[in-house]
């Protein structure tokens, strides 16, 4: 075919603008991805370029253009060289074409293909799928006699809506379901997120270039400077235009908003829509056709979207979808004239149709085909981490200023290390934004860093440190350690108070109260203040959930913090003292003890180890016995109160033979109560509390002392349980004290020489015996120096006492040389006492009235002391004797003495 | 411990049971606790602190406490976790009497229940302890308190 050299010219230039149109792919792919991929989107777009005309000179022309082997193939003309002029000017043209289709792929599958597998997939474009569709389509066109079965069936695409377009549409379709949407572009739920592009005006700068380039792509396939060129160029930029403003019309309302991809890819339908047709209808009707281009464009985004078919640019909405509608509106707008294949409306639009599905058949089945393969052996995709990283540097290794800021800024999100510091190129936007970032970090690093060090400190100490407001709130920061002060994770926004409620004392709380408010006042000073500090060291008692308390010590110090001449915050330092405190108390405590127990030594000191356990073990038996009686609820009232009386009575009578007098002092006052009890006429139960108490006083005097004597045993190991020795010197001791106390003079003689004799099983109660009969002597019978003079007595009194055994009894005998029972006393006093009546006291005789001096209450004492007047003492001996089973006899002679006669069976008790 | 604190508690308790079920509790001697003194069925341990230590328990038998279940909630034949539950109440609501009464000065711990033979270390109250029967309606029980 011979051309004139304004054609070749034109064509040429036509060249030239498709080429630039590869510039504006870049511009738009680049500009619509994020910056950290812009980079590598820009390069695969000129790597295309490089690759697609190498293969295309070296295989894809021949395969396209060559001389056809059955429609099918084009079979030589392989490493192209040109015989013609024209031939060289078609070749450039057709392998911008070619590169044209293959550099769409690269903006659907943008941000995550791989830069190795995106040339593998272009080469499989540019070698295989473009040029054996183009020669289908487009093949004998440099001769001017179509050789490729589509062409020859009459299939109409005038510049490539299909040839170019839709097969690079197809591809990137095969692509995308291979390697999935890119990470994070889909939510779970299926809702898609927008992902912005990193620069727009540069993507609108690439639009325009394209629609430019598309007066050469379109005007250009005329392959001539003819008179329809113009015409061309006229209903491209037409249908560009017509295609925005569908797509914007149709869009806006949907989205509320004239989203910038409506523009952007509504022009690129247009220019796509009408590159099949331009050549063969109307302006109106390349209005129509850009128009509807645009809107189906954007009905294919939306379907996509609902796919979850993720196209980074919207390669396949733009060019195989408003493609596919190009190629179809040859035959609904194509004048039949111009189109001159000899097929009626519905004859062409089936031709359309058979090469719109053989493109789709061909280059999506190959492409998906051999790319899945490809994937199997090696991924399309990139790594989930060099996508979030960015192919920028994981494909290349080069970064922008953006993505040094970006890496820093989540360098600094992830290790929290502030010293990181942006880099500053100078004289750019980014490198400013980082000068300023760096600025505000280095303020926040210093502020951070004392902050941190702060901290570290409330982390580490182990004192209590809070801040509280005037209202007692703890501020957001404290010590770590308070946590483990208070055993509780709520500090902050706390109430200082609440802390300490219900672990102090009501009375105290009420104190700090007042305290707090008065450490907020300015006015006062804090030097004073600090001295009214109710707290300073204080006993907490936590609540242990189990019926009692853990006991702790804490110690308090409060700080003013004054801000603005205000008192903004109270700082409190809180220790744990209760290691020393406890130290301190058991040091304390030791003292007290040992005090305590020096005291007791000094008052027991002049009584015999072995007497002092003998009391002990039978005052024990008598409290324990009192004890017994007051919890058996069966006894009855009087008779618990009596029973309790002796028993409290023999343990005073006890104690004061030992000359332990602070024993028989309470051993008195609840002789005094229960005497109370006994004398009342209303019965009252209260009265028992004041003597359990006393009980208890009385029984903690006895365990002190007895814990007291096992140490002194400890040291001294010779003091025997069983040396009963000391009776004739403890009943003399007594005597003695007893005599002091009276004025009186008396020995006792005590003849059995061995009270070892005594069985162990009734000592206590003969030792009672005596100890009464003693008590008894001295106050009543035995008369006072003077007297004895009088009498011509011995002024000393005298006390004998004879014990052996006899018919396994023991015969205790005992006579004092006083003055013997005074008979009409005793009846006189029982008169009084209403133990007996008149009538019954002129009958009685003289062993009746004697037998008198045993029944309780009664005393011929005038008044009570420590000694006598309670009428106890012989009701005392007689109830030890009768519960001995023994026998006791008296025989009294009026001014000389008393004796008594005492049997006790031994295997009695 | 004073004889006017030992009232206070009994106090306390005695009024407890006036106020719920209307019948007065009345006094039994009061006697100090021996390691042979049993305690009853149930037993609510309250512990004390602040100026004094040492504790308090309340023991009583099943039957009592069915009693004044059905004064509280008039109902009969209550359940284990019921009757804990109303023991519960009681004891908080006791222990908050004996609050009200010495929360100035003393710390009175949240109750807890025990049931069966109670180890002495669990009462942890400090001798001499002093045991108070307190009887209503026929029912025995016993108030001990043991403060140092």
């Amino acid at each position: 075919m011979e051309k004139s050299t304004i054609d070749i010219l034109w064509i040429i230039i036509a060249s030239t603008l498709v080429f630039i149109m590869q510039a504006g792919f870049a511009m738009v792919e680049s500009g619509l991805t994020r910056s950290k991929n812009s980079i590598n989107v820009a390069i695969k777009n000129l790597t295309d370029l490089g690759i697609s005309t190498l293969c295309f000179w070296a295989c894809g022309f021949a395969m396209m253009f060559g001389a056809s082997a059955y429609g099918f193939i084009g079979s030589d003309n392989f490493l192209f060289h040109p015989v013609s002029i024209w031939g060289a000017v078609f070749f450039l043209f057709q392998v911008m074409f070619c590169s044209t289709s293959a550099t769409i792929v690269s903006g659907a599958v943008a941000e995550r293909m791989k830069y190795s597998s995106y040339i593998i997939s272009t080469a499989l474009l540019s070698v295989i799928i473009y040029p054996i569709f183009g020669h289908w389509a487009w093949g004998g066109f440099m001769e001017g006699v179509p050789s490729g079965f589509l062409g020859k069936l009459g299939f109409i695409d005038f510049a490539g809506s299909t040839v170019v377009h839709s097969v690079g549409g197809w591809v990137s379709l095969a692509v995308l379901l291979i390697i999935g949407p890119r990470s994070g572009k889909f939510a779970e739920d299926g809702t898609s997120r927008q992902i912005n592009g990193s620069n727009i005006p540069i993507t609108v700068l690439g639009v325009m270039i394209l629609w430019f380039g598309w007066f050469g792509f379109n005007g250009g396939s005329t392959l001539a400077m003819n008179e329809t060129v113009p015409s061309i160029i006229l209903n491209t930029t037409l249908a560009a235009s017509a295609g925005m403003i569908g797509s914007l019309m149709v869009g806006w309302p949907i989205l509320k908003k004239p989203d910038i991809l409506l523009v952007l890819n509504g022009s690129l339908a247009g220019l796509v829509a009408i590159t099949a047709s331009c050549f063969a209808v109307t302006e109106i009707e390349s209005v129509i056709i850009g128009f509807v281009g645009g809107a189906v464009m954007l009905a294919a985004t939306v379907i996509l979207e609902k796919l979850k078919i993720d196209d980074a640019v919207g390669a396949i909405p733009v060019h195989l979808v408003a493609g596919i509608w190009g190629t179809i509106a040859v035959a609904v707008f194509g004048d039949p004239a111009i189109l001159n294949t000899g097929l009626g409306f519905i004859g062409q639009l089936k031709i359309q149709l058979i090469g719109i599905a053989s493109c789709g058949i061909w280059s999506f089945g190959v492409a998906f085909s051999v790319l899945f393969i490809v994937n199997k052996i090696s991924p399309l995709r990139v790594s989930k981490e060099d996508e979030h990283t960015g192919l920028n540097k994981t494909e290349h290794g080069v970064t922008t200023e953006i993505f040094e800021l970006f890496s820093v800024l989540e360098a600094q999100s992830r290790t929290g290390d502030l010293s990181l510091r942006a880099p500053e190129e100078p004289f750019t936007e980014i490198g400013q934004i980082a000068k300023m970032y760096n600025s505000v970090m280095r303020k926040l690093e210093s502020g951070t860093v004392e902050k941190g060090e702060y901290l570290n400190i409330l982390d580490n100490v182990s004192d209590g440190l809070i801040l509280i407001d005037r209202s007692g709130t703890i501020s957001q920061y404290h010590s770590a350690s308070m946590k483990n002060l208070f055993s509780t994770e709520l500090i902050s926004g706390k109430n200082f108070k609440d802390l300490l409620s219900s672990r102090i004392p009501e009375n105290v709380l009420a104190i700090l109260d007042e305290f707090l408010e008065i450490a907020f006042d300015k006015k006062k000073s804090f030097r004073i203040v600090e001295k009214m500090n109710p707290i300073p060291e204080i006993e907490l008692s936590f609540d242990n959930l189990n019926g009692g308390f853990n006991v702790k010590y804490f110690q308090f110090i409060f700080k003013r913090i004054v801000k603005n001449s205000e008192v903004s915050r109270l700082m409190i330092v809180i220790r744990d003292i209760t290691r020393q405190r406890e130290l301190s108390q058991e040091v304390e405590e030791n003292r007290k003890r040992t005090s305590v127990e020096m005291e007791l030594f000094y008052r027991i000191l002049h009584v015999e180890p072995a007497s002092m356990r003998d009391f002990l073990t039978s005052a024990e038996t008598d409290l324990s016995e009192i004890n017994s009686v007051m919890s058996e609820s069966q006894t009855e009232y009087y008779e618990r109160l009596n029973e309790i009386f002796r028993r409290i009575h023999a343990v005073k009578g006890d104690a004061d033979m030992l000359g332990l007098d602070f024993i028989a002092e309470k051993a008195q006052i609840m002789e005094t109560n229960v005497a109370e009890a006994l004398r009342s006429e209303s019965p009252s139960n209260e009265i028992f509390l004041s003597l359990a108490l006393k009980l208890g006083e009385i029984r903690e005097l006895l365990f002190k002392i007895d814990s007291l004597m096992k140490k002194w045993k400890t040291m001294h190991a010779e003091i025997s349980d069983d040396n009963r020795s000391f009776l004739p010197r403890a009943l003399s001791d007594l005597a003695a004290r007893l005599c002091e106390r009276h004025k009186k003079s008396v020995k006792v003689e005590f003849d059995s020489g061995n009270t070892e004799e005594i069985p162990s099983a009734v000592f206590k109660h003969v030792k009672d015996i005596l100890v009464q009969l003693v008590r008894n002597s001295v106050y009543h019978g035995i008369e006072n120096p003077e007297e004895r003079k009088k009498l011509n007595k011995d002024s000393s009194g005298k006390i004998a006492i004879k014990t052996h055994k006899e018919n396994g009894k023991l015969i205790i005998k005992y006579k004092d040389d006083g003055s013997g029972l005074d008979s009409d006393k005793i009846k006189q006093t029982a008169l009084a006492k209403k133990l007996i009546t008149e009538d019954d006291s002129s009958a009685l005789t003289e062993k009746d009235i004697f037998a008198l001096v045993f029944r309780p209450d009664f005393s011929t004492s005038d008044s009570v002391n420590k000694t006598a007047g309670r009428g106890v003492g012989m009701n005392l001996v007689k109830t030890l004797i009768t519960g001995l089973k023994g026998k006791i006899a008296l025989r009294s002679k009026r001014g000389e003495s008393l004796e008594f006669e005492i049997h006790i069976p031994i295997e009695a008790k | 411990m004073t004889e006017l604190e030992i009232k206070g508690f009994i106090k306390v308790l005695t009024d407890y049971f006036l106020s719920v079920t209307g019948s007065p509790a009345n006094m039994g001697v009061p006697f100090i606790k021996e390691n042979s003194t049993e305690v009853f069925d149930y037993v609510a341990v309250i512990g004390i602190s602040g100026s004094r230590k040492g504790g308090v328990y309340f023991t009583a038998n099943r039957p009592l406490l069915e009693e004044i279940a059905r004064h509280i909630l008039g109902e009969t034949g209550l359940d284990d976790a019921t009757l804990y539950d109303l023991i519960g109440e009681m004891t908080n609501t006791i222990s908050g009497n004996m609050r009200e009464l010495f929360g100035s000065t003393f710390l009175i711990s949240v109750p807890i229940i025990l049931k069966g033979n109670i180890d002495e270390v669990v009462l942890r109250l400090k001798p001499p302890v002093y045991v108070i029967p307190i009887e209503w309606n026929g029912h025995k029980s016993h108030l001990a308190i043991g403060l140092e």
